[in-house]
């Protein structure tokens, strides 16, 4: 299930980068700036599109190019935030979301991140069996 | 690891000399090591002694030059709040500590062994613990410390005592306790520099440290069993190994091999490096809030490792074993000097044995004597030699099989009593609750009900103690059965089963580009200070803005080097998130409620589905 909403966060992620690139390209016109952002983000949705995949395919590499991405991406919008007052909630929210959706422990297990947590036995449970 | 597989051995009706020398360690230093173990006698001589006032004076009360141990131990008073503490090196001069530093050097350079510090210890920790080490440094500023060229003049004046006598001297006792004969042997050394040689925790002027050897009784001859070595962060039972631990002590023909720690002379039982975390000396408000945060970071976010953190500096003692060699056998031999309670300089000088530095934390104020504690309260090791290595609960070997024979016919005894017992007490109870179910429907009874009740509540809670207790027999009974069994087939229980932590070596983890990373740990956070200033003074329009982002790269790109980039991308990801979260929900916490109570109703709404379809 994780895996999923992370393979579907990082579709949405494409999905948002490459219309916002098109978008950009097509309202372009002689703005050179626009044309290189547009392409900066058709590249970034074509990395989420893979990263997608490769997180369908429980790759680790999706995993580190997807919080390397994230952070990046995070420090880009905060600095708009803070310093441009030109924030891309959205965006922001999004990855947000990523980084929350790649860190627990189980996720990263999955993706042969981090080893499997030893079992605790000593955990209290509410089963009379288990209890004095 | 043991050389000697048999147990060597010494007649009981042995002299306390005797004891000592059968069983006398062979301590191993570090090459570059500067100070040895030695008499007490010529280092009082070349001493001052001094009393501290409790309005921070400080007053001369015999000169270099005029002290010696009896005149240390005669009888003075002073009021509450004084320390008597003795000053190797008298207050230096900028001439000559200058003299001092540059004939220290050259001292050094004539000596064979020299020390090479190998892998930094900075190179062996993240950003965050070398600016811990960098803040730790700035309090020695303020806490007090020993001077600088202080190591330098004590160097010097030991290499002039040495000169005049090399030999090198343990002080030995020998105390009985709980049928164990206990071989202390304390060494004194006239400096640590720890710090200032080695790039350790800290200086101070004279170092006691102590090697203690259990021995019990068998056939009239006394045997080794036990050996507790002193060493940092390490209590109780931790400190010792049996003579036949397989992994940690080495014995060479039936003496303990000690690897003293450079500078700091701690005792460790194999060779290595060892790694010394030291948390930062804060107030407690801070300590409260920064383990606070640590469990958020660490519970709630699932970040870093599980063994808890804190904000600790790395520190490490080396104890190769690769210089000189002091001991049976060796190149030097040891004399011993026997000490007890009647021993004066032992018993009636409870003051320091170096400067006080009059730092709070103590780190760099000398240690009083082998019996006394700073403050003069006598020593736990040196009136619970057993407790000191958690022995007091051990018997000597010859007393295990009868004691655990006693034991066994004990806990027989009550299973018995208890066999017996549990049958009457679970039919009284079962009676009484018939009576309380008969009095049901009877609202004349309530009143006896109702104190019935409570007599059948007590009942049923001693029937299960019973019960339990007897379980617990059963299961104690069958360990030692199984203890007896072992032991008289000659099976003895695991030699390590005692040991929580042990003091392991450190292996340097593999890094990458090895030289790079080195110089890296050793300037980065200078770079990075450097790299702040440059920004400030450059001016950019958003300086903060640049900082931010330079402070990111330069924790990324240190990540690369010491080949930690995942877990550092994972920990300044969950710190940005947790910023842009703050963030979204300030600017959109209404809308924040509206999703999370329509998500909650969905949800709702889907289970209860699911619930009445099923």
């Amino acid at each position: 299930m994780a895996v999923t909403v992370v393979a579907v966060l990082a579709v949405l992620a494409a999905g948002y980068l490459l219309i916002r690139g098109v978008l950009l390209l097509v309202d372009a016109g002689d703005d050179t700036g626009k044309w290189v952002e547009g392409a900066v983000e058709i590249v970034l949705g074509l990395l989420s599109l893979a990263i997608a995949v490769g997180a369908v395919r429980v790759r680790p590499w999706a995993w580190k190019l997807f919080m390397t991405v994230a952070v990046v991406g995070l420090t880009v919008q905060l600095l708009r935030y803070f310093w441009f007052g030109d924030p891309d909630y959205a965006r922001m929210a999004l990855q947000t979301f990523v980084v929350f959706a790649l860190t627990p422990r189980d996720v990263q297990v999955a993706f042969r991140i981090r080893p499997p947590a030893n079992v605790d036995l000593a955990q209290s449970t509410r089963n009379p069996l288990d209890s004095d | 690891m043991s050389t000697s597989p048999s147990q060597p051995g010494i007649h009981s009706t042995a002299t306390d000399l005797e004891l000592l020398r059968a069983f006398e360690p062979v301590v191993r230093f570090t090459s570059g090591e500067q100070f040895f173990p030695m008499d007490v006698e010529p280092y009082v001589r070349s001493c001052s002694l001094w009393l501290y006032h409790p309005d921070d004076r400080d007053e001369q009360l015999i000169a270099e030059g005029e002290l010696s141990t009896e005149k240390l131990v005669e009888a003075r008073t002073a009021a509450f709040g004084s320390l008597f503490y003795l000053r190797l090196i008298s207050p230096l001069g900028l001439g000559e500590s200058t003299r001092a530093l540059a004939d220290a050097r050259k001292l050094k350079r004539g000596q064979e062994l020299k020390f090479r510090a190998g892998v930094g210890r900075l190179a062996r920790g993240g950003l965050l613990p070398r600016l811990g080490d960098a803040v730790f440094s700035a309090t020695l500023l303020l806490r007090g410390r020993v001077p600088g060229a202080t190591a330098a003049a004590a160097e010097l004046k030991y290499a002039a005592l040495q000169e005049q006598d090399d030999r090198f001297v343990y002080h030995g006792r020998v105390v009985r306790h709980g049928g164990w004969t206990i071989c202390q042997y304390w060494f004194f050394y006239p400096y640590n520099n720890w710090r200032s040689g080695f790039h350790g925790v800290n200086d101070h002027e004279s170092d006691w440290e102590m090697v203690s050897v259990y021995l019990y009784e068998a056939d009239g001859r006394l045997q080794p069993e036990w050996f507790a070595y002193a060493s940092h962060d390490f209590h109780g039972a931790d400190l010792r190994r049996r003579f036949d631990d397989p992994d940690d002590l080495l014995l060479e023909g039936g003496h303990p091999v000690v690897f003293a720690g450079a500078g700091s002379h701690a005792s460790y039982f194999v060779a290595g490096e060892y790694q010394a975390e030291v948390p930062l000396p804060v107030p407690q408000r801070v300590t409260n809030l920064l383990e606070a945060a640590d469990r958020f970071w660490r519970q709630t976010l699932g970040q870093g490792s599980e063994e808890g953190g804190g904000l600790k500096i790395p520190f490490v003692d080396y104890a190769r074993g690769d210089g000189l060699a002091v001991g049976p056998g060796q190149e030097h031999e040891w004399t011993p000097n026997v000490i007890d309670e009647s021993t004066p300089w032992v018993s009636a000088y409870r003051g320091m044995w170096g400067l006080y530095a009059q730092d709070p934390i103590s780190g760099e104020n000398a240690p009083a004597g082998p019996m006394y504690n700073r403050d003069g309260s006598v020593r736990a090791g040196w009136y619970d030699p057993l407790g000191f290595a958690d022995l007091d609960k051990v018997p000597p070997p010859p007393q295990e099989l009868p004691y655990l024979e006693e034991e066994a016919r004990r806990v027989a005894a009550r299973r018995a009593e208890l066999a017996e017992l549990i049958p009457q007490r679970a039919d009284e109870l079962q009676r009484l609750g018939v009576e309380l179910l008969s009095m049901q429907g009877s609202p004349h009874l309530e009143q006896q009900h109702g104190r019935l009740a409570l007599r059948v509540e007590a009942a049923a809670t001693e029937v299960k103690g019973l019960r339990r207790e007897l379980s617990e027999a059963d299961a104690i009974s069958e360990g030692v059965s199984r203890q007896i069994e072992a032991y008289r087939r000659g099976h003895r229980l695991d030699p390590r089963a005692h040991i929580r932590k042990a003091a392991v070596p450190t292996v340097t983890a593999e890094r990458r580009f090895e030289g790079a990373s080195e110089l890296w740990a050793a300037v980065s956070l200078s770079l990075l200070l450097l790299g702040l200033v440059a920004l400030l003074v450059i001016g950019p329009d958003d300086p903060l803005a640049w900082v931010a982002v330079f402070v990111i790269a330069f924790v990324i790109g240190e990540s690369f080097l010491r080949g930690t980039f995942v877990r550092t991308v994972n920990r300044v990801a969950v710190l940005l998130a947790l910023l842009t979260a703050v963030v979204l929900i300030l600017h959109f916490w209404k809308w924040v409620i509206v999703v999370g109570l329509a998500g909650l109703a969905v949800f709702l709404i889907v289970e209860r589905i699911r619930e009445l379809r099923a």
